[in-house]
C-alpha cells in the first residue's frame, strides 16, 4: 500500500515539475505580445470607457468630474454627430462593396492565361504600399479645380468642370474613388492567393458536367472563396468606419461639414474641443458598431469557421 | 490532440501564476507610461537650455530664426533650442504636449487662443522685469492678459489689407497708384478688370478658409456685432451680417470677380501667379510678396459695403510659458528679450512689433517694409481700426461654422441669407452648449 502511494507521488511529480516549465514557457512567449497588448490596447479601451464617463480635464485630470452617460445622452442629441454618421455610412457605402467586388473581379481577371499577368499583379498592387498623407496628396491635386490636371482635360471639352473636393456633391464621391484607387490591392492580392486555392478539378469536373462559366463561378468560384471574401469584407468595413487621414488632409470635412466622418468628428472634439470625456463615448460608439458589425458579417455570411 | 495538451498545461495555480505575471508586466509597462519628465530637464553644465515651440514658415520662420540666433550669441548660461510645428497642427500639438506634461518651456500663441490654454500656462506678470508693461504698444499688451493674468508677452499685431497687383491694374486702364478706398471704387474697379482683362479681380480671402476673419472686421465696421456683449450669443445674423453674406455671394455667382469654388488657398496661389489682382491678407503677405516679380501695392481693406466706422481684422503673437516648465524664470526672461528685440520681425517678416521702442525706430521707420505696408498697418493700429477675434473658450465654436457657411455662399452652394443666419443659430448653440 505505502510502497504503491510514494511510487505513485514519485510518478507524478517530473508530469508536475512538467506542466510548470510548460507554463512558464508560455507565459514567456505570450509576455512581450501582452506586454504590448496591455499597454497599447488593453489600458487605451479600459481608460477611454472610463474617460466617457467623466466630462474630462485634459489638463488636470484629477479635477475632471464623473457625470456617468451624459456623454452618451449628449451624443444621441448632437446633430454633429449624426451627420458624422450619416457621411461615415455614405463612405462604407461607397467603398466597402467596390473594393470587395472590384478586388474579385481584378483577381479573376489576373488569374486567367493572360499576358502580362505579373506586371498587372504588381501594377494592381502597388498604390497599397503608399502612405495615406502621399495618397491624399496626390489626389487633392489631381482633383484641384484650376490646376489640376482632372480639371485641365475636363475643361478642354466642357466649360465649367465641378470643384470635386469642395462639391457637396462630389467631394465624398472623390474621397471615395482615391480611397479605391488606394486599397483595392490589398483585397485583390487575399482574393486572388484564395482563387488559386480553388482547385481547378472542380472546374474541370463543372465543364464535364455542362456547366456554364457563370454556373461554375456562382456554385464553385464564391462558396470555394467564401471564407477569404468575408475576411475581406470584414477588414474592409472595419477599415472604411475609420476612415480618418483622406477626409482629414483632402477636404477637412468640408464642404460644410459633409465629409466629416466619425473619426475625424471624434479627433476634432478631443483636440480642438478638448473635450476627451465626449471623444471618448464617440470611440465606444464606434467600438460597438465595428464590433457588432463584424459579428453580423461573420454569423450571416461567413458561415462555417 | 493539441487542444487537449494546451487544456492540459494550464491547471488552475499556474493560471494563477500567469495573472501574477501578466499583471505585474502590465503594471510596469503603465509605470513606464506616465514617465518623469523632470529627468529631463534642460540644465547641464550650468547652461539652461530652452524648449521653444513655434508655428512660423516661410518669411517668419527666418526672422524668428534671426532673432534667436542672436539671443543664443548675446546669452551664455540660458541657450534657446527652436521647434518649428507645421502651422495646421501646432495647437493641436501643443495641447497633446501640454496634457502631456512634456510641453515645452516657451510657446507662441496667437492672442484669441491664449484663453484656451489658460489652465496649462503660467501667470507671468510676476517674473517680468519692471516697468515691463511701458516697454509695449499699450492696445497690444491689453490683448494679450486674460482675467486679470498675465498670461503672455507680445510679439507684434498684424492686421489685415488689401492687396493689390499693379501689372493688372495697369492693364485694365486703372491707376496703379490709386488702390480702391471704398465698396463703390472696389466695384468700379473690379468690374473693369472683369471687363478689361481674363484675370479675376478680387477675393476676400486668398486661402478661402479663414473668411471669418475679415468678416468679423467688415460686420464691426457696419456698426454691427459679431458676438454679443459678452460673447454668449452670435449677433452677426442680423441686416448687416445678411448684407455681407450677399456681398460674398455676389463676388463669384454675380459680378464674376471670382470662381465660384472655395479649394483651400486657391486664391492665394492666383495672386502668386498673377492671375488675382486684389484679395486680402496679412501683414506676412510683405514677405511672399517681395519675391514675386509683378509690382504690388497695400490699402486699406474698407472696401466691403456699409463700411461707415472701418475696421480690419487683427490678430498678435505673443509668448507664453507652459506651467510644466521647469525654467520658468528663464523663459521669461528669453520671452521678454525676443519680443523687445524684435527689429528682424518687422523689417523681415513684415509684422507691427509689439515693442514701443522697436516700433518708433529709425531702423524701421527707414526700411522698405514701413514705406511698402507698415506705415498703413501702423496708421489703422493708432486709429483703432483694428478687430480682434473674440476669446472665447475655443474659438472653433464660431469660427468653423462661419467659415463653413461663407465657403459654400462664396462657392455658390448656399444661400446667403439663409446660411448666415444658419450659422449664426450655430454659433449660439455652441456658445451656449
Amino acid at each position: 500500500m505505502a510502497t504503491k502511494d510514494t511510487g505513485s507521488i514519485l510518478s507524478r511529480l517530473p508530469r508536475v515539475e512538467a506542466v510548470d516549465s510548460e507554463t512558464r514557457d508560455g507565459v514567456l512567449f505570450a509576455l512581450p505580445y501582452l506586454l504590448v497588448f496591455s499597454v497599447f490596447l488593453l489600458y487605451p479601451l479600459l481608460k477611454g470607457l472610463y474617460m466617457s464617463l467623466f466630462d474630462w480635464n485634459a489638463f488636470n485630470p484629477a479635477q475632471s468630474e464623473f457625470i456617468l452617460a451624459e456623454n452618451y445622452v449628449r451624443m444621441l442629441g448632437d446633430p454633429a454627430f449624426w451627420a458624422a454618421v450619416r457621411a461615415t455610412a455614405l463612405f462604407v457605402v461607397l467603398t466597402v462593396p467596390t473594393l470587395v467586388g472590384l478586388g474579385l473581379a481584378l483577381a479573376l481577371g489576373v488569374n486567367q492565361d493572360i499576358k502580362g499577368k505579373r506586371f498587372l499583379r504588381t501594377v494592381f498592387f502597388s498604390p497599397y504600399v503608399l502612405t495615406v498623407s502621399v495618397v491624399s496628396l496626390i489626389w487633392a491635386e489631381m482633383y484641384a479645380p484650376q490646376y489640376g490636371p482632372i480639371n485641365y482635360y475636363l475643361e478642354l471639352i466642357m466649360s465649367n468642370p465641378p470643384a470635386w473636393l469642395n462639391s457637396f456633391t462630389f467631394a465624398m464621391p472623390a474621397v471615395a474613388l482615391a480611397t479605391i484607387w488606394w486599397t483595392v490591392g490589398f483585397n485583390f492580392v487575399i482574393l486572388l492567393a484564395a482563387r488559386q486555392g480553388v482547385s481547378e478539378r472542380l472546374y474541370e469536373a463543372a465543364r464535364i458536367d455542362g456547366a456554364s462559366t457563370w454556373r461554375a463561378f456562382k456554385d464553385i468560384t464564391l462558396p470555394q472563396m467564401r471564407p477569404a471574401i468575408v475576411f475581406v469584407t470584414t477588414v474592409q468595413l472595419i477599415a472604411s468606419f475609420q476612415v480618418f487621414g483622406q477626409v482629414f488632409i483632402m477636404t477637412n470635412g468640408g464642404p460644410g461639414n459633409s465629409t466629416q466622418t466619425l473619426v475625424m468628428y471624434l479627433f476634432r472634439v478631443a483636440f480642438r474641443q478638448q473635450e476627451f470625456g465626449y471623444a471618448a463615448a464617440i470611440g465606444y460608439f464606434l467600438f460597438v458598431v465595428l464590433v457588432g458589425v463584424s459579428l453580423i458579417n461573420y454569423k450571416f455570411v461567413g458561415g462555417s469557421d | 490532440m493539441s487542444m487537449a495538451r494546451k487544456r492540459q498545461g494550464v491547471t488552475p495555480s499556474s493560471r494563477r501564476k500567469f495573472v501574477k505575471i501578466a499583471g505585474a508586466a502590465g503594471v510596469a509597462g503603465l509605470a513606464g507610461c506616465s514617465g518623469d519628465s523632470g529627468s529631463a530637464n534642460g540644465d547641464s553644465g550650468g547652461t539652461t537650455t530652452l524648449q521653444y515651440w513655434t508655428l512660423f514658415a516661410g518669411g517668419d520662420g527666418e526672422a524668428m530664426k534671426t532673432l534667436v540666433d542672436r539671443f543664443n550669441e548675446e546669452h551664455d548660461s540660458v541657450q534657446i533650442e527652436r521647434q518649428r510645428q507645421p502651422f495646421d497642427e501646432y495647437y493641436d500639438k501643443l495641447f497633446t504636449s501640454m496634457t502631456g506634461g512634456d510641453a515645452p518651456d516657451l510657446a507662441v500663441f496667437h492672442t484669441p487662443q491664449i484663453q484656451r490654454f489658460t489652465d496649462a500656462l503660467t501667470p507671468i506678470g510676476g517674473m517680468l522685469s519692471d516697468g515691463a508693461a511701458d516697454e509695449y504698444v499699450n492696445s497690444i499688451w491689453q490683448e494679450t492678459e486674460f482675467g486679470g493674468d498675465r498670461l503672455a508677452v507680445p510679439l507684434d499685431t498684424h492686421p489685415n489689407g488689401l492687396y493689390y497687383n499693379k501689372d493688372i491694374f495697369e492693364e485694365a486702364g486703372l491707376d496703379p497708384e490709386s488702390p480702391p478706398t471704398n465698396f463703390e471704387e472696389l466695384k468700379s474697379a473690379a468690374d473693369t478688370i472683369t471687363a478689361e482683362t481674363d484675370k479675376q479681380a478680387f477675393s476676400p480671402d486668398p486661402y478661402l478658409r479663414f473668411f471669418v476673419r475679415q468678416f468679423i472686421a467688415w460686420q464691426n465696421g457696419r456698426g454691427g456685432e459679431f458676438l454679443n456683449e459678452d460673447n454668449t450669443e452670435a449677433a452677426f445674423g442680423d441686416d448687416n451680417g445678411v448684407a455681407l453674406a450677399q456681398f460674398y455671394h455676389d463676388i463669384t455667382n454675380e459680378w464674376g470677380w471670382d470662381r465660384a469654388d472655395s479649394t483651400d488657398d486657391r486664391g492665394t496661389k492666383a495672386f502668386r501667379s498673377g492671375d488675382l489682382a486684389m484679395t486680402i491678407n496679412g501683414t506676412w503677405y510683405y514677405g511672399v510678396l517681395e519675391e514675386q516679380d509683378f509690382g504690388w501695392g497695400m490699402a486699406k481693406p474698407f472696401v466691403a459695403p456699409g463700411q461707415s466706422a472701418p475696421q480690419t481684422w487683427a490678430n498678435s503673437h505673443t509668448l507664453g510659458v507652459p506651467n510644466s516648465s521647469s525654467n520658468q524664470e528663464a523663459a521669461v526672461e528669453a520671452a521678454e528679450w525676443i519680443t523687445q528685440n524684435s527689429l528682424e520681425w518687422g523689417t523681415e517678416a513684415g509684422h507691427l512689433p509689439a515693442a514701443q521702442t522697436v516700433l518708433d525706430s529709425d531702423d524701421l521707420r527707414g526700411s522698405n517694409v514701413w514705406e511698402k505696408t507698415l506705415s498703413t498697418f501702423s496708421d489703422m493700429a493708432q486709429n483703432d481700426e483694428l478687430s480682434y477675434m473674440p476669446s472665447t473658450e475655443n474659438n472653433e465654436n464660431y469660427t468653423r461654422p462661419v467659415n463653413n457657411a461663407i465657403s459654400q455662399i462664396y462657392s455658390g452652394q448656399l444661400d446667403p441669407e439663409e446660411g448666415i443666419k444658419q450659422a449664426a443659430t450655430d454659433v449660439t448653440n455652441n456658445l451656449q452648449g
